[in-house]
């Protein structure tokens, strides 16, 4: 569809309702009539769909050599000289008949239908129907409604067959699990019996119907679209970032709909951010200040979390950051994860770290990421530029999984001939069917891989320079160390220095944590961190854990982050945890790693804050809130605010000046006594809202300046604007949103959602800690594979500079350790992180409830036990690092010799995974039956 | 486990070869699976679909489309009386309420012990003979009350096994030149 009238090369001149316009060549009569403002009735038309013109509802009356005939608008290109009238007297009666017609078994259930009041039947019957019915007769009837998955509920009354979803599946989703049943007046969307729709992309068939015939169930009664308020935002369940709107009725959210970004989600969204927003009415949300109670504070379970006050909870905190920090240095003091947090929060408890209390040891990524050195060293590609270029390389990583809403542009780009595929991957991903070539890669061996396929991609490409050559930088499996992924990304950007590459990190703002500096040996702005040369992955969270369970960590923070959880190591993870002096919560829910927790700090969730987040390209788009947090949650940067408050009385900081002086702020006034308010009121930064923080980031961090003009603002409207590259090609203007496609949420357009920069850049230069003398990292090499990084203090990395090109150098120098399976734990394992795990972003959601999977070893068929030959039977799975038990699943696309564990479905991988090993190897034997009979029987005779 | 007997699966393969497009076996297919099965099983429509790459919904949104796939179990024989005009006229609905009656299940209907399955149909152009039925899709007619009680006799006591083969069956005789679909 073209965007841009003047990039087109050809254009048509024809006459719309007696009107001369222009329109572009192959474009559609609807379209052509839309950008000149006539609006032509429709049902199947969908803009990001391929017409079919079988609902009939946008004929039309046009010219041809044989006189005027009535077409279909969405299926006719306009012609040089063509006549077309929308609404002549010919052209309204065919509406007139088409609407008769489609009403014919339409039940007039609208009061009753959810759709009422948003419902493109309704507006079109009143717009341009006949007004009344002369079918007497009894309408069709069927048992509604009936599921058609968790979310999705059909009621074939309604459904007028126009093939939206049915083609969304086929078409968009690639997996046609609804068809249309029967034929004539039966005919029915419906299932195979065995067969739901996947809980992928099923929301969008919900959106897109023009009908109440699809009806999600989480939206079931709960609203009327009148009574609904909305705001225009971006999804941070992963790092796509799609662009959406939250819509609530008295205070709380209803739905959230797909709005048509067209750089990045094109409308769609997926199951898990469309449907799991309720987690923040959870009843288990942690909506008050906790604190400890028991006489030995230290890190264990021997009290209960107990509801306090922020005063105390601060207080508490302060104090053992200072005696932390005074007793063992600023490196005694830990910050774990921040991806939940939007791009103002990570700068403030950046700055909180790095600046106030000094500390190196930052992590954004929790062992399941890359480094970030090597992702801002490589060439970024943007999510267009992949889908537009002549071959992707996938290094591994299910899309699908990870990014889904970035699976259905790369497979729309694949499967319309745009790009050829060639994947490495552990294991078959959801796009291997459409790969060109799809090699089985176990990651260690993926830079000898990489060489057997240059050939291939290059001839793709036609260069050998990697023009036009996009890289999918994911990791197939947790259960291999990073460095054999980074090592072959770094050969393959010095393979290929014209490649760009697309990092599959799947945390919701990872990249703005990366971009903003909360991560090891970076600072805001993709700065090299001076202070501790050449080692930072020493301060990456398995070195944190290490440290930590060492006893050299005395204050560990956890920016909603779950070590216990989540970190590939759980052993280490509990180890660390449980031996750190003081563990800071700062989340939402309880978790593996909460249970460690001393100090509990409720905080506002995405749709309860305003904000700004960044996408995986380096976009940065806004969160505006939509909804309040409950009191006592507050903000993250409010919490930073007032940590850096409160530390900078203290005397112990040599930063506490120094980090003061940059913003202004009265910071070095003394210690905040509590405020009886206990509101997030008072400043360590001198900060009173994000929108300072934000003018403060776009005026002090390289790349983000553009974010602090009123042209930056603009732009970033509903597409965001992407880092580093701003005023680059590719932005086009506000896409009019097709109302019918988008169905209540067109007027966004008027309310507009620019992103909130705002204000006087007043804050000047702060925030420039790359001058900041801080304590000297140690050379911690204690992991095999760490690359001993060039020194380049206060260097940007830019792709291409010379401290970009060391980096790559000293990635693709890192000795490979050698692994082999042992004859004891003969079997690889793979662990591949899955889109609905057991997060709290799934276990809390009463909407998600359901699709959440459960933990099992899927194994090849081949070679092993016998015993397996029955699903479902239980096996011990077991490495040096540790044993679970799993059923165990047979697959035959999982290549023999791996045995398959999600990541995120529970502990079990993680507990056989130790990071200290490159790569883990298991055993997989059946649970003993009689050992199985034998606990059976006792537990009867304890019974 | 598959569905499919072996050499179902083997001729399954062969008619997909005959093809450019795995998908445009699936009619073929389907009445291979009905062939073996008399109707179309849930088991066949998923190994059919792995067989083509599609999904089970579009093999069961094609089958479904057309009358002559069974998605429910069908009798051996399956009895189409014609109801439509010229069959009408010639007495259609009364030979047809004959058959409810001999075979004491309505139309759409499956006797219990399986043998017979009766279904009113449009014209099966045999305008000819009317009123007209097809069994298994052989043509029979013109029939009256007691023509239709002769054929249901001649069908049990297995008279016309050379003629009517069981239902899925369409033909017996395989080409083995020419088209071979």
């Amino acid at each position: 569809m073209p965007d841009d009238m003047a990039s087109a090369t050809e254009t048509v001149s024809f006459t719309l309702n007696g009107r001369a316009v222009v329109a572009v060549k192959g474009e559609k009569i609807i379209e052509a009539a839309e950008r000149n403002g006539v609006f032509i009735p429709r049902f199947c038309y969908h803009p990001r769909m391929r017409p079919v013109g079988v609902c009939r509802m946008c004929l039309v009356e046009v010219s041809g050599p044989r006189g005027a005939t009535l077409q279909p608008a969405c299926y006719v290109d306009v012609a040089e000289g063509m006549e077309v009238s929308t609404a002549s007297a010919k052209a309204s009666k065919a509406q007139e008949g088409i609407l008769e017609f489609l009403l014919v078994n339409h039940p007039l259930d609208c009061p009753v239908c959810d759709k009422g009041g948003e419902c493109p039947l309704q507006d079109q019957a009143y717009s341009y129907g006949p007004g009344e019915s002369r079918f007497v007769d009894e309408k069709r009837h069927w048992a509604k409604p009936i599921p058609l998955n968790e979310f999705v509920l059909l009621d074939r009354e309604r459904c007028i067959q126009c093939s939206r979803c049915t083609r969304f599946a086929a078409e968009v989703a690639g997996e046609a699990t609804i068809d249309f049943i029967s034929r004539g007046d039966s005919i029915e969307v419906g299932r195979f019996a065995r067969e739901m729709p996947s809980p992928y992309f099923s929301g969008n068939i919900v959106q897109i119907c023009p009908v109440g015939a699809l009806t999600a169930g989480p939206f079931r009664f709960v609203s009327r679209p009148w009574d609904a308020e909305q705001v225009e935002t971006t999804c941070t369940v992963c790092a796509l970032g799609c662009r959406m709107v939250v819509q609530s009725q008295s205070g709380e959210i209803s739905r959230v709909l797909g709005v048509d970004s067209d750089p990045v989600n094109h409308g769609w969204l997926c199951d898990k951010g469309r449907f799991g927003f309720d987690v923040i009415y959870s009843e288990e949300r942690i909506v008050e200040p906790m604190v400890r109670k028991s006489g030995t504070a230290a890190g264990g379970t021997d009290g209960d979390l107990v509801a306090s006050t922020w005063s105390e909870a601060m207080s508490l905190t302060v104090d053992r950051i200072a005696e932390a920090v005074a007793g063992k240095g600023p490196e005694a003091v830990a910050f774990i994860g921040g991806a939940r947090l939007a791009n103002e929060d990570q700068y403030a408890w950046g700055r909180l770290a790095r600046e106030v209390i000094g500390t190196t040891s930052v992590d954004v990524q929790i062992g399941d990421g890359l480094d970030p050195r090597l992702i801002f060293s490589l060439n970024r590609a943007t999510v267009d530029e992949a889908c537009t270029s002549k071959c992707l390389l996938s290094l591994g990583g299910d899309v699908r999984e990870l990014l889904p809403v970035l699976f259905l542009r790369l497979r729309e780009a694949i499967v319309t001939g745009r790009t050829k595929l060639v994947e490495l991957s552990e294991i078959p991903t959801s796009l291997s069917r459409y790969a060109e070539t799809a090699k089985a890669c176990t990651t260690e061996a993926l830079s000898g891989v990489l060489e057997e396929v240059a050939v291939a991609v290059e001839a793709i490409v036609g260069n050998k320079s990697g023009e036009g050559l996009t890289i999918l930088a994911g990791r197939s499996s947790l259960a291999a160390s990073p460095f054999y992924t980074e090592k072959a990304l770094a050969e393959a950007a010095m393979r290929w220095p014209q490649a760009k590459f697309l990092p599959l990190l799947p945390r919701g703002n990872v990249m703005g944590a990366l971009e903003l500096g909360l991560a090891p040996g970076l600072l805001p702005g993709r700065r090299m961190d001076g202070r501790n040369p050449g080692v930072a992955p020493g301060k990456a969270t398995g070195q944190i854990l290490e440290r930590a369970a060492r006893g050299e960590i005395a204050v560990v923070v956890l920016l909603g982050s779950d070590p216990a959880g989540d970190f590939p190591d759980e052993g280490l993870a509990m180890k660390g945890l449980a031996a750190a002096g003081f563990v800071v919560a700062v989340d939402a829910f309880e978790n593996a790693s909460t249970a460690f927790a001393d100090v509990f700090l409720p905080v506002a969730l995405a749709e309860e804050r305003d904000g700004t987040v960044t996408n995986i390209e380096g976009r940065v788009a806004s969160t505006p809130a939509k909804v309040v947090a409950p009191a006592m949650c507050w903000p993250e940067w409010a919490i930073a605010s007032r940590l850096a408050t409160e530390l900078q009385g203290q005397a112990w900081t040599a930063g506490a000046a120094r980090a003061a002086a940059p913003s202004g702020a009265t910071g070095a006034a003394g210690r905040v006594g509590a405020p009886r308010g206990d509101g997030p009121g008072s400043a360590g930064f001198g900060y009173v809202s994000r929108t300072e923080i934000l003018a403060e980031i776009a005026a002090a961090v390289p790349g983000w300046d553009e974010l602090a003009t009123v042209a930056g603002r603009v732009r970033a409207g509903r597409d965001g604007v992407v880092l580093h590259s701003f005023g680059a090609a590719g932005e086009s203007g506000a896409r009019p949103l097709d109302p019918i496609a988008f169905p209540g949420i067109d007027s966004i357009e008027k309310q507009g959602a620019s992103m909130d920069a705002g204000g006087a850049a007043d804050a000047g230069g702060a925030a420039d800690a790359g001058g900041v003398a801080g304590a000297a990292g140690e050379q911690d090499t204690s992991t095999p594979g760490t690359p001993s990084l060039p020194s380049l203090p206060g260097e940007v990395l830019v792709p291409g500079s010379p401290a970009a090109k060391a980096i790559l150098e000293a990635f693709v120098g890192v000795p490979q350790p050698d692994t082999r399976a042992e004859d004891r734990f003969p079997m690889r394992l793979s662990s591949p992180r899955v889109l609905f795990g057991a997060g709290q972003g799934v276990a809390m959601s009463k909407h998600l409830a359901g699709v959440g999977q459960e933990a099992s070893v899927v194994v090849n068929g081949e070679g092993v036990n016998e015993a397996f030959g029955l699903e479902g039977v239980e096996a011990r799975v077991s490495s040096p690092g540790g044993s679970v038990e799993l059923p165990v699943r047979i697959d035959p696309r999982i290549p023999p010799g791996v045995a398959m564990i999600p990541f995120n479905a529970g502990t079990a991988a993680s507990i056989l995974i130790a990071t200290g090993e490159p790569v883990t190897y298991v055993s997989v034997e059946p649970v003993s039956v009689d050992a199985a009979a034998l606990t059976d029987g006792m537990e009867r005779d304890d019974g | 486990m598959p569905h499919l007997s072996s050499e179902s699966l083997t001729r399954a393969r062969e008619i997909v070869d005959l093809y450019p497009q795995r998908r445009s076996a699936l009619i073929p297919l389907c009445h291979l699976a009905q062939e073996q099965d008399g109707w179309l099983r849930p088991e066949a429509i998923e190994e059919i679909a792995g067989l083509l790459d599609v999904t089970p919904a579009e093999v069961l949104g094609t089958a479904s489309f057309y009358e002559m796939f069974k998605l429910e179990p069908a009798g051996r024989y399956v009895i189409s009386v014609c109801t439509n005009v010229a069959c009408m006229l010639a007495g259609a609905y009364d030979l047809l309420a004959h058959a409810e009656e001999r075979l004491g299940v309505r139309a759409g209907g499956t006797t219990p012990d399986g043998r017979f399955t009766i279904e009113d149909v449009e014209c099966v152009a045999h305008c000819d003979h009317a009123p007209c039925v097809q069994v298994n899709s052989r043509y029979f007619g013109p029939l009256d009350a007691g023509g239709f009680d002769r054929l249901v006799d001649s069908l049990e006591r297995g008279e016309l096994e050379g003629d009517v083969p069981p239902h899925g069956t369409l033909v017996r005789v395989r080409r083995t030149k020419g088209l071979m679909a």
